[in-house]
């Protein structure tokens, strides 16, 4: 329990982690300058405050660091998918009281989706069984 | 130290932070544009200044009434008293457990079951917050270690907040704030600066006293209003010492404050800490931030006012110590001790309001109770040469427990009184020298008990003669047999307790008190501990 709770296996990020994790799965691994390099230009967020929460990710047990001449290479350990399951996991568990159907019904009624994505919907319904 | 005298201690306390909160906000009213930081001073200097009084009164043992006697005439006889002696003889004196009314059993079994309940109220608070702070910890990210002090993020704490743990001082950043570094920033440097003022060890102490006083409104007034200070006296150090702009710093403020109503319920710590965005103070802090520059208090001002408020609660404190009674002297339980009295004696003991207050007062407190029974207990080294020595002059034996009252049996010399009285029976030197006493630099007859007992025979023999009756001749010993004609005169009346009701008495309370010396000097019992 104790565990748990610091070793980020259940936690959930955090906006501003999220969009550094966001450019570092795209990145594959990057140090903090380049990080900065990929922040859209009007976001302002501090060269100390990016190396602030690189380095909480990595307590968390999200990214791992290799020293690299002065700075340090970040290395995501969560990858993308595995991140996105356990955020819907959560969003079930949370919002919608563990019933998965209840957030399909909302999605179908309040997202809109076009012809294709409905198509690629029903192909993954229509997949064998045991995988997921 | 007994249940009574723990009380009496706490009931001191009581007072003493009552007459502290009048104080200070006495002081925040008199100097309205005062700068915060001087205030906070004055409450950080009332507070230290409480907490030694109460260690101090604490470690030593309780102030006597009277000081010791400096020489005792006859010590040969001081074995041998036995106060209870008298309790077997009649029920009457029921003052143990199984009494009818008030009584010590049932006072203490009240308080206890209270400060049991005080107890479980407390621990389980402080269990509660080291639990939620325990978690807040283990979720929280060391940022930054420098010296004694640690930074930390969190990602579920809204507000910023700081505490402090013997050997190391935390300040704890909500993680949102990383995306404003200038917020960042300010946050810090407030958070920091609670620390630099010690408002985070304060804490420990104004939580103490906020349990320990718990029924006490004045200590919860105490610690919301310091809670308050505390706030804008970083407010103020900031924006004056750093020069920061109140605007931006205001901004700030409010934007944390936003951030603090969208958090999840259900994670905050019930007392708060130190914290930064407090929106029940924001709008305050603003106002007080836009003011221009405060007023100062130059050291000595501020000095004289610390010592005298301290003074004033050390007197309110001492005023307050006779408040507890334990035992209650019932109107009922006091007549029959009367009877006990007045059965075999030419005085004639009168159980009224006043007597019976002043009965409370010696036999109803632990420091009255203290106070009579040492003072019997000399009593009995003088008693068989007082009795004789007023036999002699017809005066009734009842009136040997009259330097119960002036002197609690000591021979006093007359360094021990501003008027510079003497002796077991407290004569002024004129009157001294009226009955034919010897006061000078060389010889004080006063201090000789034998001596001045036969004056004071002679005294209330002379007081009888011309007054007869007893009641007043006790009169005309205290205020002079002068005084008490005038007093007759002027409201027509000869019953003593018209006369002092109407405010005709020498020494307050003179009469009454006698009244009760004589029925505890009758009743010994009534004062065991």
């Amino acid at each position: 329990m104790a565990k748990r709770a610091t070793t980020g296996e259940s936690k959930r990020l955090t906006d501003v982690e999220l969009e550094l994790m966001t450019i570092l799965w795209r990145l594959g691994e990057g140090a903090v300058s380049d990080v900065i390099g990929e922040l859209p230009p009007q976001r302002e967020l501090a060269y100390t405050s990016v190396s602030t929460i690189l380095r909480i990710l990595e307590t968390k047990g999200v990214l791992a660091a290799r020293k690299e001449g002065r700075g340090h290479i970040y290395v995501p350990l969560l990858g993308k998918s595995e991140y996105e399951a356990r955020a819907v996991k959560d969003v079930v568990d949370r919002v919608f009281q563990g019933v998965p159907v209840a957030m399909v019904r909302q999605l179908l009624d309040n997202v809109e989706l076009s012809a294709t994505d409905l198509r690629e919907v029903r192909k993954l319904l229509d997949r064998p069984k045991g995988r997921k | 130290m007994n249940l009574a005298s723990a009380l009496s201690a706490y009931t001191a306390l009581n007072v003493a932070v009552v007459v502290a909160v009048l104080g200070l906000l006495a002081v925040e009213s008199l100097r309205r544009h005062a700068s915060a930081l001087k205030l906070l001073g004055f409450h950080y200097w009332i507070a230290g200044g409480l907490a030694v009084t109460a260690l101090v009164a604490a470690v030593l043992p309780a102030p006597q009434l009277f000081e010791p006697s400096a020489s005792i005439w006859s010590a040969q006889e001081f074995a041998g008293f036995s106060p209870p002696a008298l309790e077997p003889v009649s029920g009457y004196m029921s003052f143990g457990a199984g009494a009818t009314n008030l009584d010590a059993g049932s006072v203490s079994r009240a308080w206890i079951a209270t400060v049991l309940m005080l107890l479980a109220a407390g621990s389980f608070r402080l269990s509660r917050d080291a639990l939620a702070l325990r978690r807040i910890r283990r979720q929280s990210h060391c940022i930054r270690r420098h010296g004694r002090v640690r930074i930390w993020l969190n990602d579920t704490v809204r507000t910023p907040f700081s505490y402090w743990i013997p050997g190391s001082a935390h300040v704890v950043l909500p993680s949102y704030l990383l995306e404003r570094g200038d917020h960042l920033r300010m946050v810090l440097a407030h958070e920091l600066q609670h620390h630099r003022q010690r408002d985070t060890v304060w804490l420990y102490f104004f939580r103490a006293l906020g349990w320990l006083c718990a029924l006490n409104p004045f200590a919860h007034l105490w610690k919301r209003r310091l809670g308050r200070m505390q706030e804008f006296a970083c407010d103020e150090a900031l924006i004056t010492r750093r020069g920061w702009s109140a605007d931006v710093y205001a901004r700030c403020l409010l934007d944390v404050a936003a951030r603090e109503r969208e958090a999840a319920p259900g994670f905050r710590l019930s007392t708060p800490l130190i914290r930064f965005g407090d929106p029940l103070v924001l709008t305050r802090r603003i106002e007080m931030m836009m003011q221009p520059k405060r007023l100062t208090f130059i050291k000595p001002l501020q000095m004289s006012i610390v010592a005298a408020l301290l003074a004033l609660m050390t007197l309110a404190a001492y005023a307050a110590g006779g408040w507890v009674q334990d035992r209650r002297v019932t109107r009922e339980q006091a007549e029959a001790m009367a009877e006990r009295v007045s059965a075999n004696s030419g005085f004639t003991v009168v159980v009224n309001d006043e007597v019976l207050h002043e009965l409370n007062r010696y036999a109803g407190t632990p420091e009255g109770r203290e106070f009579m029974r040492a003072s019997l207990q000399r009593f009995e080294g003088y008693r068989s040469e007082v009795v004789a020595s007023l036999a002699k002059h017809g005066v009734p034996a009842e009136l040997a427990a009259v330097p119960l009252v002036e002197s609690g049996y000591q021979n006093l010399d007359a360094s021990h009184n501003r008027l510079s009285s003497a002796g077991i029976w407290q004569f002024i030197p004129n009157t001294a020298l009226a009955f034919g006493l010897r006061v000078d630099g060389q010889v004080d007859d006063r201090l000789d008990a034998e001596r001045l007992t036969d004056a004071a025979g002679r005294m209330l023999r002379a007081d009888h003669l011309r007054f007869t009756d007893w009641q007043l001749a006790l009169m005309a010993f205290n205020m002079g047999a002068h005084g008490l004609q005038k007093a007759i005169d002027t409201t027509g009346s000869r019953d003593p307790w018209t006369l002092i009701r109407a405010g005709h008495e020498g020494d307050r309370g003179y009469l009454a008190r006698v009244h009760a010396a004589v029925l505890i000097a009758a009743n010994p019992g009534s004062v065991a501990p």
